[in-house]
């Protein structure tokens, strides 16, 4: 060790210098409290040997200076004195010193007490760098859980949650949440939202959730399927995440259009829509294994449908909500939950202080998240393709072009109407051409308005008067399914081309099935303005779209002419 | 929580009582991985004394019953509280695993 010696005789100086180096230590020395104190910070010994009685400044004093010049570190210090008085052993120690030798030093005495204090300085070093690399730890942790959370914020767009059918709230039990919230509106402005419950909480909960928005919004935007995407989601966590990461999750969507809702519940608490009062209309309980349970061939996702109900809401939350615990170890639960939603104006706020009156100070201990969901009496989304009115040709046949730019063809088959989701296939490949991303949402409803009547009422034969009366787009997707499975034959064929005319650029579609077709003689009459559009959006918001719109054969072929020349007013 | 293990032949019984939650991760995988390496063919799990369940005790299930899967030891859940029931029937598990 080194040693720092300080007395102001000169020859006990060199006899403690002696019997020190003899033990094998490194000494340097000091024959006043000043020099001592320079001394001590030119060389930083491990150990101080002090002699209490010196000239002006005193063992004592100079002990209490050293000690306050090196805090937070203690320094050793053995005090020297010929008086064995209590009074001074008790003021050395209350100078923060760490022991006392009287003299004559005795050399045994001296290499024990030195032993001991090394022992203590060996600890207060093992924890100083202990400290030191906790230090760094917990400094390096900030640093990657800021960057953490800003790739989760910024993975996690909360754009479409700001929907006007939407209020909702996150409140994660740590830093990161383990609930996912996102929503979005399809090409077909179907309002699609999902509530995702990663297993645990904190950031390996959040990473369980990213794969999930990605997919969602990706697969909303291009059109797919509730069913579709709740299969990819199943595929993309069951690959991604080990065994025991699952994730509970929902799908509420909500299609102001066909007048209908679809919900998905896998894992969550039951899901409840209810009246303007409050009243329970329908409840929407988990039917099926979280995702990441099952591979993606095991797994069948099933959901259920009820009409749209005008003024009603769906509501849906992670059970973090209803299991939030008080201070008396009561949960929130379902019954304090239904109490809150007399006033529909203003749900959220109203179990929000529920929520808040009930925990006191109490913080819930998982992941809460709550959404809801309304279907409003008028759809309010501002969906403005409606007003987008162009003088459509209802022609007997298909004009000429001058030159044709590019032209896809797809042939469909039994086996492939059954088991794709078409509009988004066919969409996803036009879009692979330059120039046809900015006309995405209206061809998607184009494309989606025609492959539907092909299949429907030509593959499946179904009479759209199946769709009228109240309860009845229910009955009719249930006889659309039934009859997709039992379908047997047919094929639908679709030739995709971008053609130019006097240097206009336009794209045609012609889509023929081999159904029995209808009679399209009444089909060129006005649009009729002031008939309410009950169920579908039909063949009118084709002919609304579209400059040319053409039936051939028995009516089992129609082409349609879409202006890509003119600037996009709506997109 | 606390496990008491019984076996009978090949027979094991798990008995949990307590929490059930991440924190009975290791106790409860170094007690499974106990069993499946003494050749268990059947591993009951004994919940009766379970007072909480939460989804990462979910978790660990599915993991105890993917190695329980590759060396064909069947798996049940017995006697389970009518909390455990409602968690298990809200993430479906029921079709993942016996559960009376």
């Amino acid at each position: 060790m080194r040693i720092l010696a300080v007395d102001d005789t000169r020859a006990n100086l060199v006899l403690l210098q002696a019997m020190l180096k003899r033990s094998g230590h490194e000494v340097v020395t000091a024959e006043n409290g000043e020099d001592a104190l320079e001394v001590f910070s030119e060389q930083q010994p491990d150990l101080v040997l002090m002699d209490v009685m010196m000239p002006g400044m005193d063992g004592f004093e100079t002990a209490q200076k050293l000690q306050d010049m090196s805090a937070p570190r203690w320094v050793p210090i053995i005090f020297i004195s010929a008086a064995a008085t209590e009074e001074y052993y008790i003021k050395g120690h209350q100078s923060g010193g760490a022991d006392y030798l009287f003299k004559p030093i005795n050399q045994v005495i001296l290499n024990t007490k030195i032993e001991s204090i090394k022992r203590i300085v060996d600890m207060q070093n093992t924890l100083h760098s202990q400290n030191t690399a906790l230090q760094e730890y917990v400094e390096k942790d900030e640093a990657e859980r800021r960057i953490s959370r800003h790739i989760m914020e910024h993975m996690a767009e909360s754009k479409g949650l700001e929907d006007p059918l939407i209020s909702s709230m996150i409140t994660p039990a740590e830093q990161f949440s383990g609930d996912v919230l996102c929503a979005a509106r399809s090409p077909s402005n179907r309002l699609y939202l999902l509530l995702g419950d990663a297993v645990g909480h904190g950031l390996a909960a959040a990473i369980n959730t990213l794969p999930i928005s990605g997919t969602f919004y990706s697969m909303v935007y291009k059109g797919f399927e509730l069913k579709t995407i709740a299969k990819e989601l199943n595929r993309r966590i069951k690959e991604a995440m080990p065994t025991g990461c699952f994730v509970a999750c929902g799908i509420v969507m909500i299609d102001p259009g066909e007048s209908y809702a679809e919900v998905w519940n896998a894992g969550l608490p039951t899901f409840y829509c209810v009246d303007s009062h409050g009243h329970v209309s329908d409840t929407f309980e988990s039917t099926q294994l979280p995702l990441g349970v099952l591979t993606a061939d095991q797994y069948e996702v099933t959901s259920e449908i009820i009409p749209y109900r005008p003024g009603h809401q769906i509501v849906l939350f992670s059970d973090g909500l209803i299991e939030a615990e008080s201070g008396d170890g009561d949960f929130f639960g379902i019954e304090r939950l239904l109490g809150c939603l007399h006033n529909p104006e203003n749900r959220l706020d109203d179990i929000r202080c529920a929520l808040q009156d009930f925990l006191g100070d109490q913080h819930p201990h998982d992941d809460v998240t709550l959404a809801l969901v309304d279907m409003p009496a008028q759809d309010v989304s501002g969906f403005d393709i409606f007003n987008d009115q162009q003088q459509t040709e209802i022609l007997t046949s298909v004009p000429p072009a001058d030159s044709v730019d590019w032209r896809v063809s797809f042939h469909l088959g039994v086996s492939e109407v059954k088991a794709l989701d078409l509009t988004p296939m066919i969409l996803g490949a036009l879009g692979q051409f330059k120039g046809l991303e900015k006309h995405n949402q209206k061809l998607f409803l184009i494309m989606a308005e025609l492959l539907n009547n092909a299949l429907d009422h030509g593959l499946l034969k179904l009479d759209s008067s199946l769709k009228s009366g109240p309860d009845a787009f229910e009955k009719y997707l249930a006889e659309r399914q039934q009859r997709l499975e039992e379908l047997g034959s047919g094929c639908i064929d679709i030739t995709a081309s971008k053609l130019r005319l006097h240097d206009e650029s336009f794209l045609r579609i012609t889509i023929e099935d081999t159904g029995n077709g209808f009679n399209y003689e009444h089909f060129n009459q006005p649009l009729p303005s002031e008939q309410p559009v009950m169920h579908g959006r039909g063949i009118k918001l084709v002919k609304q779209l579209c400059r040319v719109v053409v039936y051939e054969d028995r009516g089992n072929k129609v082409t349609v002419d879409y202006d890509l020349g003119t600037p996009d007013r709506f997109s | 929580m606390n496990i008491q293990t019984t076996t009978n032949d090949s027979q094991s019984t798990m008995r949990l009582s307590g929490r059930f939650d991440f924190n009975s991760h290791k106790v409860f995988r170094e007690t499974y991985q106990q069993l499946l390496d003494a050749k268990a063919e059947l591993i009951a799990l004994e919940m009766s004394q379970v007072d909480y369940l939460d989804s990462s005790a979910l978790g660990m299930l599915l993991q105890f019953k993917e190695k329980a899967d590759m060396q064909s030891t069947r798996i049940t859940l017995q006697n389970c509280s009518q909390l455990a029931k409602d968690v298990l029937a809200i993430a479906n598990f029921d079709k993942l695993f016996e559960i009376s």
